[in-house]
């Protein structure tokens, strides 16, 4: 299976590889001058990130609890990006790719076919949010002394978090194109536009972000130390990463019992 | 070899290709023609598998496309109206991917994908990446891609665009050469002198609907045309005629 799988995925790599290949004979200052970018902008989301963790640091009782509620937020907008990226990247690789035909005519599997084209979308829609997140785990490592396997650590909480929205992405669109037919992909996008506008809207509601930024707003600090504990939701994949990274434990049971616990509670 | 039994795909109501019976034989070339929307493509499409018919069957070498794909597919070389070739690929590692996905490598791919470059004499291109090739070699690695695994059979949509006449003449040899060994051939084509020299039987399809079947001289009887050439034929069936002679009121 594994062998059938990397030769559906094959030319994809070897593309990449002949580009970079050209690239690098043709134009080496353009190669330096991108990747020479790409550093000065990572240093500058670490400097950021290192100067700010460094001062939540300092704040006493509630420090902690703040650099975890960002990097819950944080990690919650990579969430979103990259379920909408998937949504779009899964349509043009799952039905509008030119390779469609050579391979679905040739006697190729249809999970493996499936699965090359799911690790396709994957990367594509993945590999910038992914270059984001390393200056930011970098800052979160030096400031809460991840020690020598948090980058490991960092990569196997993170990993989850590209592939769910990618699962989830993929099977949307391919929900949504057995609803509308593929000729009419216009449309297809515009609701797909408007309905991520709408998830955006939503998860930004869930979190509040607003609350934090007014502990004035708060009849006394328990309220607002409670407020930062309480997950944004405990069925964001996000906040299971944000969880582990801060080094607390993903408790779904204990969580499902506080919601239940908080909706009894508002019902009388 | 090909056997296709109440062959239909409907779009919503638009019905493209209306139960279509047809059987290919082995050692047979079939040349498929029509007007363009007329189905050609999208029969052609369902026998390679890459569309599902709404309703009938397509048999190759006694396989169901739908039912036993991979093995039906396996007997199969299809080359579409518009290939594609991954353009940062070398010519010989889009026939090695190619032979791959038909389960094939090792020593034997490696001769066989020096065989055929140097029958459509791309042996210089080989290691060449495929954005340098012209639109002729393109169309020539992608005949040879259709070649690689020895299919029994091979489906082709417009084999001639973009061929040079030194490279549509090869092809003509090939395929006369590949049903002389046993192998089907089902070739669509709007070139009519080509289909009128080439193909052992030739299908008109209108509408969906396959309205003429069989040699020349059995199209020439089904239609009481007399000694006229396809393209008179084609025409007639076609509706064409209406066509010409307004032609020829607007030159008037």
């Amino acid at each position: 299976m594994i062998r059938s799988l990397l030769l559906v995925v094959s030319p994809k790599w070897r593309s990449a590889i002949a580009r970079v290949r050209s690239e690098g004979t043709t134009s080496g200052t353009r190669t330096l001058l991108v990747g020479g970018v790409g550093l000065i902008f990572w240093l500058v989301v670490f400097g950021v990130m290192y100067r700010v963790l460094r001062y939540f640091r300092g704040v006493e009782e509630i420090g902690f609890l703040l650099a975890s509620k960002l990097l819950g937020l944080v990690l919650l907008a990579f969430l979103s990006i990259l379920l909408l990226s998937n949504i779009l990247t899964a349509l043009s690789s799952f039905f509008l790719a030119k390779d469609l035909d050579l391979l679905v005519s040739s006697p190729v599997d249809w999970l493996h076919l499936y699965l090359g084209k799911l690790g396709e979308t994957l990367v594509h829609s993945s590999w910038m949010v992914a270059l984001m997140a390393v200056p930011i785990f970098a800052a979160y490592g030096f400031i809460y002394d991840g020690g020598i396997f948090f980058p490991l650590f960092a990569v196997l909480v993170f990993l989850p978090l590209l592939v769910i929205p990618g699962v989830v992405g993929s099977a949307v669109t391919l929900i949504l194109v057995n609803v509308f037919p593929a000729r009419r992909t216009r449309d297809l996008l515009s609701v797909i536009a408007i309905g991520a506008a709408g998830v955006l809207v939503l998860l930004f509601r869930l979190v509040r972000p607003e609350q934090l930024a007014r502990p004035e707003g708060f009849t006394n600090l328990l309220d607002f130390i409670t407020l930062l504990r309480t997950p944004t939701s405990p069925f964001l994949p996000s906040e299971w990463a944000a969880g582990r990274i801060m080094g607390e434990r993903v408790d779904l049971a204990g969580d499902l019992r506080s919601i239940v616990q908080a909706t009894i509670r508002l019902q009388a | 070899m090909i056997r296709l039994k109440g062959l239909t795909k409907q779009y919503g109501k638009f019905v493209a290709v209306n139960q279509i019976a047809l059987h290919v034989t082995r050692g047979e070339l079939f040349g498929f023609l029509g007007p363009n929307g007329a189905g050609k493509t999208t029969t052609l499409r369902m026998i390679a598998g890459i569309l599902q018919p709404t309703a009938g069957s397509v048999k190759i070498g006694g396989d169901d496309i739908s039912t036993a794909p991979m093995q039906a597919k396996a007997r199969l070389g299809f080359i579409p109206d518009r290939p594609f070739i991954y353009e940062k690929l070398t010519g010989a590692e889009f026939l090695r991917f190619v032979a791959g996905l038909y389960s094939q490598d090792g020593d034997q791919v490696e001769h066989r994908i020096d065989e055929l470059l140097d029958l459509f004499e791309l042996t210089h291109w080989k290691n060449e990446l495929v954005e340098s090739y012209s639109h002729g070699m393109r169309q020539k690695l992608i005949i040879s891609g259709a070649l690689i695994h020895r299919p029994e059979c091979i489906v082709v949509d417009e084999p001639m665009v973009g061929l040079d006449p030194k490279g549509a003449r090869l092809l003509k040899d090939i395929f006369r050469g590949f049903v002389a060994r046993g192998g089907t051939v089902l070739m669509s084509t709007h070139t009519l002198e080509v289909a009128e020299a080439m193909c052992d039987r030739i299908g008109i399809i209108q509408a969906g609907n396959i309205v003429a079947c069989g040699s020349m001289e059995e199209l020439r009887q089904q239609t009481a045309a007399g000694d006229v050439s396809l393209e008179e034929l084609f025409l007639r069936l076609t509706g064409g005629e209406a066509v010409r002679e307004l032609a020829a009121v607007l030159e008037s």
